[in-house]
C-alpha cells in the first residue's frame, strides 16, 4: 500500500494516465540531505513494491511540474503497460560475485595472464553454481561484468523469491569468490 | 508476496546494506535525460544529468564506509 507521505515527509501524489499509476512528491534535490533522501525514496518503492510489481524511476528524477509528468506517461504508456503486464507477478533477485585480490605481484606476463584465466575460470565456476542453484524457476538471466566480478539478474515469480535466498544464499566455493545475494527487487532489469 | 529485500551469503541473513540501496536507487530504473534548474540562496545552478550530484554523495559514502569499519576494527584491537 502506498505510504501518505514521501521525501521530507512531503505529500505523496498520485497520477492515473493510460491506464498507469504513477506516484510522486514535491522535491527539490540537495546535496545537503541526499542520502536522506534517497532512502526515503527507497523507502516509498518498497512499500508499494509490497503489492504490486513497479517501474521505478532512477533517483533523483525531477521534472518541472505534474503535466510534464503526464507527457512523459502519455509518450511511454505502451511500452510502461506492457513491462508491467509482463512483471506483474515476477521479481528480481540479485547474485554478486566477487573476486578476492589478485594474489601475484605478476612478475611477468605469462603469470599475470595465467593468474588472470585462473580467476576466469573461477567466476566461469561459480556463475555455473548459481545457475545450478537457483534451478528452473528462474524465467530470465541477465549477467553484468563488474570490475571485481559479476552481477548476475534473475527473473522469478514473487512466491520463488525466498526458495531462491534460500538455495543460493548457503552456496560458498572452493576457489576465492564470494556469493551473495539480495532481493526481491522491482525487476528494472527485466524492463 | 514479495517482502523486503535481505542480503545473503554463505547462509547468513542480515539486512540489506545502505550501498545495495543506494545503488538501486541511483543506478536502476528509468532514466529521463534532461536538465533542470535549481536556486539554492538566490543563485541559479544547472545541473546537466540527473545524478552529478548523488554520484558524488556514493563516492562520500563509500569512504564513509570504509572509514567506519576502520573504526570498529580499531576500536576492537584495543
Amino acid at each position: 500500500m502506498a505510504p501518505e507521505t514521501a521525501i521530507r515527509n512531503a505529500p505523496l501524489l498520485e497520477v492515473e494516465e493510460e491506464g498507469l499509476r504513477a506516484f510522486y512528491s514535491e522535491y527539490v534535490p540537495s546535496a545537503n540531505s541526499a542520502r536522506e533522501d534517497a532512502l526515503a525514496f527507497f523507502n516509498v518503492n518498497r512499500a508499494i513494491f509490497r503489492d504490486a510489481a513497479i517501474i521505478p524511476f532512477r533517483f533523483p528524477t525531477v521534472l518541472q511540474s505534474e503535466d510534464e509528468l503526464v507527457e512523459h506517461l502519455i509518450e511511454h504508456a505502451t511500452q510502461y503497460a506492457t513491462a508491467l503486464q509482463k512483471l506483474a507477478d515476477y521479481v528480481q533477485m540479485e547474485v554478486r560475485l566477487v573476486l578476492g585480490e589478485a594474489k601475484s605481484s605478476a612478475e611477468s606476463g605469462t603469470a599475470y595472464m595465467k593468474e588472470k584465466q585462473q580467476r576466469a575460470k573461477a567466476l566461469a565456476a561459480a556463475d555455473s553454481a548459481v545457475r545450478k542453484a537457483a534451478g528452473p524457476e528462474v524465467t530470465e538471466w541477465k549477467f553484468r561484468e563488474t570490475r571485481d566480478g559479476m552481477r548476475c539478474f534473475a527473473l522469478v515469480e514473487r512466491n520463488h523469491a525466498a526458495a531462491f535466498v534460500q538455495r543460493v544464499g548457503k552456496l560458498t566455493t572452493k576457489d576465492d569468490v564470494k556469493i551473495a545475494v539480495t532481493g526481491p527487487w522491482p525487476a528494472t532489469e527485466f524492463v | 508476496m514479495a517482502t523486503d529485500p535481505i542480503f545473503v551469503s554463505a547462509g547468513k541473513e542480515t539486512d540489506v546494506s545502505l550501498l545495495d540501496i543506494l545503488d538501486h536507487v541511483l543506478n536502476a530504473g528509468v532514466v529521463i535525460h534532461g536538465s533542470i534548474v535549481i536556486s539554492l540562496a538566490g543563485v541559479d545552478l544547472v545541473y546537466i544529468g540527473l545524478n552529478v550530484v548523488l554520484t558524488s554523495v556514493e563516492t562520500a559514502l563509500r569512504h564513509l564506509e570504509a572509514g567506519h569499519r576502520l573504526g570498529k576494527e580499531s576500536r576492537g584491537n584495543r
